[in-house]
């Protein structure tokens, strides 16, 4: 992207904003990644219960019935960094 | 560090003030301080402030040697109500004094340094406010906590995590309110603060912060203001220190009346200022090599290095020594570059300039009717040494120099310039083809010079040469051209010993053993040098000459060794019977060149020697050249003479008794033919012999069948060939 960028007769608005809020999502992503690792589950937004097909609440599989859940980004990184130390 | 200054202080004024208690200051009621103090800030000790090792200097001392020390230094009882510097106007007007220039220079000194100061400060203060902020925004997010955190989340667990969170949320509101009031002061309050108040309050708010800030920013390591007054700690030596290592070093006991350890001479500063000393009597019985074996301990005991400690043996008694205490380790300060280099004509008949002994007094050392040996392990200054003397002996242009380098190194080489002969090494070279014969006959011109030398003295009349002896006057006399001392280098001496032609070796061996026996004292003086002075393998005549040879040598010096047997070959039993080891001189960078002058004078100074690297070596050979081209007295190989040796080209020799058909001969046949056909040369030579000279010029020795018997000998054609090698080399 950055290289796309820094040639001058690629450079045209759209691409060079496009850039910028790639990066800026990308940034944004892996910083709550780090700082806020856990979101809420999406399965039972949050509760921890859901309703079954019967309409009694249960525990929420997904999630062992906390509520959240890691975040993929963190998943990842959680995993490759496994994988690192394993090779070690 | 503050703290320490002051103690500094106090214990200077403690000695001041018992020093004039004692030279009558007291009772006179008036000192003229001034003159005192200039006396004090005289000297290069006196800018330090001695701090004492000992901590219980005033509750009396914990062992005083039973009251047997000879009054050694004026100790410190009790203290004076009123101490003397506040006695009497004149004191106390010359106390103020000198604390007025004192603050003087030090405010001087700042106020100079004051624009680099500010200069310095002001950039740690922009460092410090983004370390400031960032300190206090690592404490409002609760960053000790956040390793815990993230561990929660790496193990993707939830419950750990949530838990975290929601302690960190209620801290994080807390501080973030602190954080708030603070912002709220400093952008409301601050302002309204900065127009009230009076410039000179701006401006020390100003100064405050930007000096917080700096602070703050400035690493630990980094002071921005530099001290105006230089205190140095140095180990200021007492009675009660020097008995307390003596005791504990085993070498008498306090307690028993007939082992106490007593004071010879009052404790002092030596001359050149860089020590103490003090001379020790030891309890009957116990000698001065108990001392030396127990250096390390005594160091210990005083708490210094043991490179600090000099033990110096006392001609009046065996039991009694000097104690000399460095103040720092004498022997890692390098005695810098050769005096040489100034390139003056010097005289073989002085003493040669070798380097500083530990109290930085110069050694030097006379070469003249002397040998000197010089050993080491290799890479500890060896070379540099011998080569350090023999660039002296080179800048006296009436001094012939011959040199032999066993191993035939770089270090000699640029002697080119001014030897009359020389010897590279014992394998055959571009520059030598047969270097073994040459050494021989190198030799043998000394041992011929010295003849010469002894029958025109014996022939001279008394009045020219009183006691049958060269003079300076003899040496440097154009009419007596055959009167020149001669220096003559041997490094690595002992390949020569262990030849592969045993001849050879033999032959070199008593050249050698009569050189030294005669030379010194007919003006050759001999330089050797050896990484390997153990001896030489077998117990074959040989073995035995190289012995003698070695312990014949009359000054050795010795640098750092590998073990004692080293150091004890190099320096003889002797001088390890008088705890000198050069194994335990110091190993390091800056202990390079350091190393044991023995034999000599009664001392044995541990030399630093001066340093003359290559570049120096070949500047004071050039010299040397001149100063020989101006007296006339360049000659032989450095004059470029071709040398007319009555050398044999033994291989051409060997070749020349084949008979026409002749393919190979062995070596008895050789042997014979060659006694018959150049009998001057050849005319005891054995088959052994010949055999050998020939395999160490790349002859090989094979079967060789002759008359129905196959015994060893060489191939025409393998003569031919190292013909041809050496005359392609
Ligand atoms: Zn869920």
């Amino acid at each position: 992207m950055t290289i796309l960028a820094a040639t001058p007769s690629a450079l045209s608005p759209s691409m060079i904003v496009a850039g910028m809020v790639l990066v800026t999502v990308t940034f944004g992503y892996a910083l709550s990644c780090w700082l806020a690792p856990f979101a809420r589950c999406r399965r039972c937004a949050g509760a921890g219960t859901r309703k079954s097909l019967l309409g009694h609440r249960k525990p929420c599989r997904s999630c062992d019935a906390t509520g959240w859940r890691l975040r993929a980004g963190r998943r990842i990184a959680n995993t490759l960094r496994d994988l690192r130390d394993a090779s070690r | 560090m503050k703290h320490e200054r002051d103690d500094g202080e106090h214990e200077l004024f403690d000695r001041l003030e018992r020093e004039m208690t004692q030279d009558g200051g007291a009772a006179a009621g008036v000192t003229d301080l001034d003159a005192e103090r200039a006396r004090r800030r005289s000297g290069p000790a006196d800018q330090h402030f001695e701090v004492s090792l000992d901590d219980d200097e005033d509750d009396g001392g914990p062992e005083r040697g039973g009251g047997l020390v000879v009054e050694p230094v004026a100790v410190a009882g009790r203290r004076e109500v009123i101490p003397s510097e506040w006695r009497g106007w004149a004191n106390i007007r010359a106390t103020v004094r000198y604390w007025l220039a004192y603050a003087g220079h030090v405010a001087a000194f700042h106020a100079v340094r004051l624009p680099w100061y500010a200069a310095q400060a002001l950039f740690w203060a922009v460092v410090g406010v983004f370390r400031v902020a960032g300190r206090q925004i690592r404490w409002w997010w609760v960053a000790e906590q956040h390793s815990l955190r993230q561990a929660a989340a790496d193990a993707n667990d939830p419950g750990t995590w949530l838990k975290l969170h929601k302690e960190t949320r209620s801290t994080r509101m807390w501080r973030f309110i602190v954080l708030g009031g603070e912002v709220l002061l400093l952008v409301l309050v601050l302002p309204v603060a900065w127009a009230v108040a009076p410039w000179w309050a701006r401006v020390a708010g100003v100064v405050a912060a930007v000096a917080f800030l700096a602070r703050a920013g400035r690493p630990a390591d980094r002071r921005i203001v530099s001290a105006a007054v230089v205190t140095a700690r140095l180990r200021r030596l007492s009675p009660d220190i020097v008995l307390r290592a003596y005791y504990a070093a085993g070498l008498g006991n306090p307690d028993r009346a007939d082992k106490v350890v007593q004071f010879g001479s009052t404790m002092q500063r030596d001359a050149s200022g860089t020590g103490s000393q003090v001379v020790i009597d030891l309890p009957y019985g116990r000698t001065f090599d108990d001392a030396v074996k127990n250096r390390g301990a005594i160091a210990s005991g005083l708490d210094v290095s043991v490179n600090q400690v000099f033990l110096t043996r006392d001609a009046t008694s065996h039991r009694r020594h000097l104690l000399w205490v460095a103040d720092r380790d004498p022997l890692a300060i390098p005695a810098g570059k050769t005096p040489l280099l100034d390139c003056k004509r010097r005289s073989i008949w002085k003493a040669a300039p070798f380097g500083l002994d530990e109290r930085g007094r110069a050694v030097e050392l006379s070469l003249m009717w002397i040998s000197v040996l010089i050993g080491a392990q290799p890479r500890k200054g060896k070379t540099f040494s011998a080569r350090l003397l023999a660039l002296y002996a080179a800048l006296d242009p009436f001094v012939r120099l011959f040199i032999a380098d066993g191993k035939s190194s770089p270090d000699w080489r640029k002697f080119a310039l001014v030897a009359e002969d020389m010897v590279y090494g014992t394998h055959p070279t571009r520059d030598d083809a047969d270097p073994v014969t040459h050494m021989r006959l190198m030799l043998r011109a000394v041992k011929a010079h010295i003849l010469r030398v002894n029958e025109i003295l014996s022939g001279l009349p008394v009045d020219l040469c009183p006691e049958g002896k060269l003079t300076a006057e003899l040496a440097r006399d154009p009419k007596c051209p055959d009167l020149r001392v001669v220096l003559l280098v041997l490094e690595e001496f002992q390949v020569y010993y262990e030849l592969d032609d045993k001849d050879a070796s033999s032959e070199i061996a008593s050249l050698l053993s009569y050189i030294m026996a005669v030379g010194p004292s007919s003006g050759v003086v001999l330089l050797s040098a050896s990484q390997k002075p153990s001896g030489v393998g077998g117990a074959s005549n040989i073995g035995q000459l190289f012995t003698r040879f070695r312990d014949n040598h009359a000054a050795r010096f010795a640098l750092k060794c590998g073990n004692r047997n080293v150091s004890e070959a190099i320096l003889g039993g002797d001088a390890y019977a008088e705890g000198i080891d050069a194994s335990t001189l110091p190993t390091g960078k800056p202990y390079l060149g350091v190393g044991y002058l023995y034999g000599l004078t009664d001392d044995t100074p541990t030399v630093r020697t001066y340093l003359a690297d290559h570049a120096d070596a070949e500047k004071i050979l050039i010299a040397a050249r001149k100063h020989r081209e101006t007296a006339g007295t360049l000659a032989g190989m450095a004059a470029g003479e071709v040398t007319v040796r009555e050398t044999r080209d033994v291989l051409a020799d060997v070749a020349s008794v084949f008979a026409a058909g002749e393919t190979g001969l062995q070596w008895p046949v050789i042997a014979a033919r060659l006694a018959e056909a150049i009998p001057e040369h050849y005319a005891d030579l054995s088959a052994d012999a010949i055999s050998a000279q020939c395999r160490s010029i790349g002859v090989r020795s094979v079967n060789v069948k002759s008359g129905g018997e196959v015994l060893k000998g060489a191939k025409l054609a393998d003569v031919r060939a190292a013909i041809e090698g050496r005359d392609a080399a």
